[in-house]
This record gives C-alpha cells, structure tokens and sequence, in this order.
C-alpha cells in the first residue's frame, strides 16, 4: 500500500507516494526523475555508485528504504554545482582528468563533500578511505586521489 | 523497471516493546531490518523473500554507547558502525572494536550499518549467495530446499556458510555477552555461545537490543587484522583478533580468535597455553603459529578461489604480525 511521505532532497520538499519496499534510489531516479544518481551493482551495495549524502553522511541509496528518508535531508549530484558553477570538488576532478566514463562520478563526488564538509583538510589516508567506496573502473584512483589532495592543499593555502 | 524488493508488509515499531510483541504475532513469517545492509541485499537477490518486515530504526532507544566505569561497556545495537569506529571511548579503552569497525565494507556502508546487524549477518557461502538468475542455472542447496551443500551431493545439510561479521572476533576477544530480548522476557547470551555450527540461537521471536563489554584490564593491547582481496567493501577471508596483556615484558593473559576460517570463529586455546606466562620472543611465536596453523589447518573450509591451505597460511601470518605488533 502507498504511503504519502516527505522527501528533502536538495533543499525542495516532494510529497511522494511510495511502497514500502521502495529504496531511495528507486523514488529519485524513477519518481523525482534524478538521474544522476545511478545504480551500478544492481542495489547490493558493492559499488558506490548510488551515493547520496543524507543528513549529513554519505550513504549507499540502493540500501535506505524512502521510508528511511523521511524527515531527512537528501543530497544529490543535482544539488551539488550551483548555477553557471561547478563545486570546487567537481571542478578538481575535471582539472585532474579524473573522470573517463563518468559513471563513478556523482557518488565519488558525493563522498569526497561529506569528508570535507565534516574535514576541509584531510590527510591521504583520510581521502583513500572515504572515496574507497566509490568503485572506479576506468580511470582509477589516483587521478581522483591527487585532484581531492590539492582541494585539501588549496584549503590549507587559503587559511594561511 | 521491476521492483527491487518484492512487496511485504511494513512495520515500523517505536519501541522495543512494540518490536517484540510483532515479531511474536508474526512468528518466523517476519525479518527484522535494522541497518538493512545485509538484509535488503538479500532480499533483492531472493535469497529471503519476508511476508513481513519489521524496519525497528525508529527505536530511538537503540542507539547508545555507555561507559559504566569500571563494568565496561554498553552498546544499543542499532548504534553504527561508524560510530563506534568515530567513538573516543571506544578508540581508547576498546581499540579493537574501533579497529573492527573500521575495516566492514565501506564508509557509506558503516553510515547506516548497525552493529547489531552485523553480529546477526546471514553466514555466507559462495554458492548461495549468488543472483536469483544464478541460482535458477544450479541445483538448488540446502538453505534453498535442496539437497546439495556447494554443489555437493556428500554433504548432508548446510555445513558451509562462514559468519564473515568483522564485529564478532573483535566481540570474542573482549569477551562481550549480548542481551536478547522476547515478549515475555529476556537473556544475556556470552558471544562465543551466541552462534550454532552454522548461524546463531536468536529465535524468530527474539531481538537482540544490546551487547556487553567488560572492562579491560589495564596493559591489555587488542589487534584486529583482517585479510581480503580487495582493501575496501569485502569480507574477510580471513581474520583475526588477538587480546594481549603484557606486565614487564610478561604476557600475564591473551586470547586468539581465528574468524573466516571455519563456519564460525573459535579461540585457539591450545596457542594462548603456550603464551600466558611467557615473554613474547621469536621462538615462542613460531611455535604459537605453529599451533594456530594446526589448528585452522583442521577446520579450514575453502571460500570460492579462497583455499583452505590458504586460508591457513594467512592465518598464521596474521597472529605473528598481531604478536609482534605492540
């Protein structure tokens, strides 16, 4: 049976009607037509590339039910840039060629703002470990790497 | 597209008495989610299709860690994993639960993974935890109502599946006790008795709402290591814990906990034997390895490409490193 339920998500409030078993995943890209959220493993939480940030933390959309996201704010890729403007993340990516195929992309870009949102100057290991989720298939990790090193090196140049 | 999950009936509990009274209407037809890691994983594979299911994260009461001083600690088991990994209390004074939780899956998936749910992890096992269209290419094993194990006609029952929890080494070091509790009442259940050959004693009517640690004794170093092919978002292929306690260079006490090995994880007493008395050298450790490798080497169940001699060999490679380490 449907449930008429309150979704947050880049700041708009939707009215949804959705089915219990629906995940987050499923009532962006299908309801809310988000698609830049996207579903790589088959919902199994294997790859990242459904991340979206939800109060504040990344996770794994395939793996919330909307149920779940009641009452919570959603962040998703379309939320990030704002108009005319990439995110100083977005925009490192692009600069270090640290996107190919792209797919990995708005998850891996969503990871790396819930780390430097709570930690604008992480250290190496730091940025491994929260982009370690985020599965690339392509271009690899260590363009990714040094491109979210030189945001947190930008970071710490801008404090001094 | 189709649904991912196939419909079920939905209830979303706000207490712990609420919880329990459900799952005792809705005997064994009933799943309860907690973080909904495992659980929707396997739903979406149809590996468990619940006419019920029981979502209890709105039990704000689950969600504590407490240091009682001097008696340990208290955890709610919806608490997350990345909180107990983030938690100083658990940082300082049980180092290898952080470790422990450090290491599960990812950090998306620690976000919203509970402890609880990962001590309570369906065991895994290479041929059944496959996609609903893998399964329908291959003869149905036991826990699907068939009559193979992995493919073999042999093995009579489920003898396979391996509880690859992160959590549950770490918790059979420290010693922890889980706190289960039903309709009518309740049970603290040591860890170590906390699992069956395959699985865990949990009935259908029963929540688990809290584990228990003891205090450590002072000087007491806890190491979790966990070997898996991939550093991130993978099961151990092996692990293991190791409780050491050294006064002036002595080891006064120690516990090893072999994880992954087998279709559960068991202490190596014969090795801790060797050790309790002792001053941690070279000649000890190799004999101690030499034991553990025993040890495993008779229970070892090969994991896919995971051979059980190999298995074995990382095994003994973890505990040296974990007695070297100080």
């Amino acid at each position: 049976m449907k449930q008429l339920i309150t979704l947050k998500v880049n700041g708009e409030t939707h009215e949804v009607a959705v089915e219990p078993q629906k995940t987050l995943l499923e009532i962006l890209r299908y309801e809310l037509q988000l698609t830049g959220t996207k579903e790589g493993c088959g919902g199994l939480g294997q790859c990242g590339t459904c991340t979206v940030i939800m109060d504040g933390k990344a996770v794994n959309s395939c793996l919330v039910l909307a149920m779940d996201a009641r009452d919570k704010e959603v962040l998703t890729i379309e939320g990030v840039a704002s108009p005319g403007k990439l995110h100083p993340i977005q925009q490192a990516l692009l600069e270090y060629g640290a996107v190919q195929c792209g797919f990995c992309g708005p998850g891996t870009v969503l990871s790396a703002i819930a780390l430097f949102d709570k930690n604008p100057n992480p250290t190496e290991d730091e940025i491994k470990t929260a982009i370690a989720g985020n599965l690339c298939r392509c271009t690899g990790y260590a363009k990714r790497k040094e491109a979210l090193m030189a945001v947190a090196e930008n970071y710490r140049e801008r404090k001094v | 597209m189709g649904d991912r999950l196939k419909k079920f009936e939905y209830f979303e509990p706000k207490s712990v008495e609420e919880a329990v009274s459900l799952l005792a209407k809705y005997k064994g037809k009933a799943k309860l989610l907690a973080g909904g890691t495992d659980l929707l994983v396997l739903m979406k594979q149809r590996l468990l299709i619940p006419q019920y299911v029981i979502n209890i994260k709105r039990i704000s009461d689950l969600y504590y860690i407490n240091l009682n001083d001097g008696k340990g600690l208290k955890i709610g088991a919806l608490t997350t994993l990345s909180s107990i990994e983030t938690s100083t209390v658990v940082r300082k004074k049980f180092s290898i639960l952080a470790q422990a939780a450090s290491k599960v899956a990812s950090y998306q998936i620690r976000n919203i993974g509970s402890i609880g749910g990962n001590i309570c992890q369906d065991p895994r096992c290479w041929y059944y935890n496959q996609s609903h269209d893998w399964h329908r290419a291959w003869t149905p094993c036991y826990t699907l109502g068939g009559k193979v194990c992995c493919g073999d006609e042999e093995v009579k029952g489920c003898q396979r599946k391996v509880l690859l929890s992160d959590i549950a080494p770490a918790l059979f070091a420290l010693g922890a006790k889980i706190k289960i509790v039903r309709e009518n009442g309740e049970r603290i259940v040591p860890i170590k008795d906390f699992y069956k050959k395959v699985g865990n004693v949990l009935k259908s009517d029963e929540l688990l709402t809290e584990i228990q640690i003891p205090a450590q004794p002072p000087n007491s170093i806890g190491i979790y290591s966990k070997y898996s092919p991939r550093k991130a978002i993978d099961y151990p292929m092996v692990a293991v814990a190791v409780m050491k306690k050294i006064d002036s260079g002595v080891c006064t006490d120690i516990k090893i906990i072999s994880s992954a090995v087998t279709t559960v994880p068991f202490e190596v007493s014969e090795a801790e034997d060797l050790l309790r008395g002792n001053k941690i050298d070279f000649g000890i450790i190799e004999q101690v390895v030499q034991t553990v490798r025993d040890k495993v080497a008779r229970q070892a169940i090969s994991f896919g490409d995971h051979s059980a001699d190999f298995k074995t060999e990382i095994t003994g490679v973890l505990v040296k490193r974990a007695l070297e380490e100080c």
